[in-house]
């Protein structure tokens, strides 16, 4: 492959370890609540707390992302991120009005 | 079932998934329907799976930096609004025949990604360490591969958009996810190397499913036991197929993934048979 190679956020390698590092914990308070749910009698409320946070965690990382490109000025990938939140709020949306 | 064996179930193909940048349920759901669930039981668990296999391989993947968050992005936006079509023109096609439409598909990728030979992209000596990672602006990048860097371009933009959003009609009108498509097109048609093309695939699959899987818990459809089985075994799975994934070289892991395709596909034409 030929020069030049392109830029990269200097900050990117920092910022997704630490997003990694809490996706991490948020998935080990995700499976804490999923044994506390099966464990304790009438844990189901636990459970889908835990589920619903696990839901969350994805399109929380779109939600990041567009901050994080914002922040540098990436203007055509933020729109692409609000693009695709627009979506996928959408696609429940229709389908409860489907349904 | 039991939720032990769901959860060893879970564990298995969520590592599978992840590594072949598939998604778990892929694999999960059928295996699941054939022990007599009820494939609307079954959907939000699959989903879970997939929702929890992404996430539990995030760390790992964004530390390898093989993830390519604005690929992600972009293509999973074509698959956003491919999957709302699809869902709206649910009941046109026959589900027997977007099956094996489906497992055709699977063979296809499988037999494309199969028959090429080395790596399209090679480590570059004169690439500095700096330039590992996503480049500001465009779907580009560079990845590190046995302490070498590799950069890359990602090519025919419009054509892989057009196969992403393909793939989401599939799965609006199937349920099935898309990631066997998405990953093949990704580094088949858009020339984007296999671990990214898994990584990244991994990624936004995940972000597709948990909106779904937000629905089938408003609408009350998930097995809370079960879905916390799933939770635990999607969670170890997709750590360990990252792992796996990280450890093993890129022709490896495309013939892995031809290898996985095809057992999709036969798993498909049983569906129907």
């Amino acid at each position: 492959m030929s020069a030049p190679y392109g830029r990269v956020d200097p900050t990117q390698h920092d910022a997704e370890e630490r997003l990694g590092r809490v996706i991490e914990r948020t998935l080990l308070v995700v499976a804490a609540l999923s044994v506390l749910g099966i464990l304790l009698p009438g844990g189901d409320a636990i459970a889908i707390a835990g589920i619903a946070v696990a839901a969350a965690i994805p399109i929380a990382r779109v939600a990041w992302l567009a901050w994080r490109w914002a922040r540098i000025g990436d203007r055509r990938y933020v729109w692409a991120a609000v693009l695709l939140l627009v979506l996928i709020a959408a696609g429940p949306v229709i389908a409860l009005l489907t349904s | 079932m039991h939720p032990v064996l769901l959860l060893m179930a879970a564990l298995a193909t969520s590592a599978v998934g992840t590594l072949g940048g598939l998604g778990g349920a892929i694999i999960l759901v059928p295996v699941l329907v054939s022990t007599g669930m009820s494939p609307t039981e079954v959907a939000p668990l699959g989903l879970l799976s997939v929702v929890v296999g992404s996430s539990a391989a995030a760390n790992r993947q964004m530390r390898a930096h093989t993830t390519h968050h604005r690929l992600g992005v972009v293509t999973e936006s074509a698959s956003t609004a491919g999957a709302v079509v699809g869902a709206l023109a649910a009941g046109i096609i026959s589900q027997d025949a977007l099956t094996l439409v489906l497992a055709g598909v699977a063979l296809f990728a499988a037999l494309a990604g199969g028959r090429r030979k080395g790596m399209r992209w090679k480590p570059d000596d004169e690439a500095p360490p700096e330039v590992v990672g996503e480049w500001i602006g465009t779907m580009d990048g560079a990845y590190s591969l046995d302490g070498a860097v590799v950069p890359y371009r990602t090519s025919r933009v419009g054509a892989g958009l057009v196969a992403m959003g393909v793939s989401g009609i599939i799965t609006g009108l199937s349920g099935v996810g898309g990631g066997f498509i998405k990953t093949p097109a990704k580094s088949e048609l858009m020339r984007v190397p296999v671990k990214v093309s898994s990584s990244t695939t991994t990624f936004s699959i995940g972000i597709t499913a948990a909106s779904a899987l937000l629905v089938k818990i408003a609408h009350g459809d998930l097995d809370v036991e079960l879905g916390a089985a799933v939770v635990i075994g999607s969670l170890v799975g997709g750590q360990v197929g990252a792992l796996v994934q990280s450890k093993l070289s890129p022709p490896v892991i495309r013939r892995f993934l031809s290898v996985a395709l095809i057992a999709v596909a036969v798993t498909l034409v049983v569906r129907v048979l």
